[in-house]
């Protein structure tokens, strides 16, 4: 089925009437839920928890429209729900004990090797490894810039950060994830 | 965007080549089939069927008629009756082990020393001679010391009479 871009205003004017509500808020998925969806995939690894992280982000969408308040663009608006409701779930994943990094980076080797959702190699593997060891923020700035190639000022737009700090962020993600590929192959 | 690719491609082959060249090869994740064309009617669907976060905060006003039911409901649950069944057996049985009224009664402590007697004397043909023997020698008190202060004179010449049979009368007066 061809997608037909729709402007971000016709479809906050469908959305805004309880009319026209629903018809709005599917053009706003079709328009959106793909780059959404990866987006939270990244962050939470696997399919099944990204579907419930992009479900909660899209209701919470539905309800809170009539709060936008068009500041910001709608895709700008809709990746910051994205970004707060995987940071959410990753907290409350991280509250379940586990034994230490290293094991929960082991862990996320065999959970990737017998994900059905996934059939990288083993040096996708590894970079989804070196990504599990940055610190949150600086894996969704990795994330942005390198798989979705997102421009600093889009970037500073969603998570409110200067353009400068993520600019630093981004270079640091890139340094530890090279120190990491350089220590697995000593 | 792709003014974006190019400023990236720039930027990665200054900072790390090889993250360059690993950005050419696919990523790895994938979705299930029909995933993206069914998910708005999910997402939909959840939003029919979830309560939105106000609904489950307002607190519904009701009548007194609806609480007197609703504590009625709640008190007739099958737990609860269960506990306070369990709870009611428990106070019962207490009460029955701890109230005199329940305890067994001594039929005889009311009785004068002179009715026992005045039975015993009456019945003393119905009781088993070893029976009362054996009652005899359990009241008699172990090693009962005699004062023999108390102990009248005719029995203690008696005694010494008996005592003193077959003695001769000249070996007692040398003993004394």
């Amino acid at each position: 089925m061809p997608i037909t871009v729709v402007s971000d205003e016709e479809i906050l004017s469908l959305m805004r009437e309880p009319r026209t509500q629903e018809q709005g808020f599917r053009l706003l998925m079709q328009q959106y839920q793909e780059r959404l969806y990866w987006h939270i995939r990244r962050m939470v690894i696997e399919h099944e928890d990204a579907n419930d992280v992009l479900q909660n982000c899209l209701v919470k969408a539905f309800r809170g429209i009539h709060q936008f308040e068009s500041k910001s663009s709608l895709f700008t608006w809709l990746y910051r729900i994205a970004t707060n409701e995987s940071l959410t779930f990753l907290s409350k994943k991280n509250r379940r004990p586990t034994s230490s990094i290293d094991d929960e980076n082991s862990n996320l080797g065999n959970r990737l090797h017998a994900d059905e959702y996934f059939d990288g190699d083993a040096l996708q593997i590894r970079l989804k490894k070196a990504l599990n060891l940055l610190p949150e923020k600086q894996r969704i700035v990795f994330n942005l810039r390198y798989y979705e190639e997102m421009s600093y000022q889009e970037m500073s737009e969603i998570l409110t950060t200067s353009v400068g700090a993520l600019k630093a962020s981004f270079h640091h993600a890139v340094k530890k994830i090279e120190t990491y590929f350089k220590e697995q192959e000593e | 965007m792709n003014n974006n690719h190019e400023e990236l491609r720039k930027e990665l082959q200054a900072m790390s080549p090889f993250l360059e060249v690993m950005k050419t090869e696919k990523e790895g994740f994938k979705v299930p089939e029909n995933y993206f064309s069914t998910l708005a009617d999910e997402v939909l669907w959840k939003i029919k069927v979830e309560p939105t976060p106000s609904e489950v905060n307002t607190p519904i006003r009701k009548s007194w008629v609806d609480q007197v039911d609703s504590l009625l409901r709640a008190f007739l649950q099958p737990r609860l009756v269960l506990a306070l069944a369990s709870v009611a057996i428990i106070i019962v049985t207490g009460i029955f082990f701890i109230s005199p009224l329940f305890q067994p009664q001594d039929e005889f402590a009311s009785l004068s020393h002179a009715e026992i007697q005045q039975y015993l004397f009456n019945h003393a043909h119905e009781l088993d001679p070893e029976t009362l023997v054996e009652l005899t020698e359990q009241q008699k008190p172990a090693n009962q010391e005699i004062d023999p202060l108390f102990l009248p004179k005719e029995d203690v010449e008696q005694y010494l009479d008996e005592l003193s049979n077959g003695v001769d009368p000249a070996a007692l007066e040398e003993i004394f």
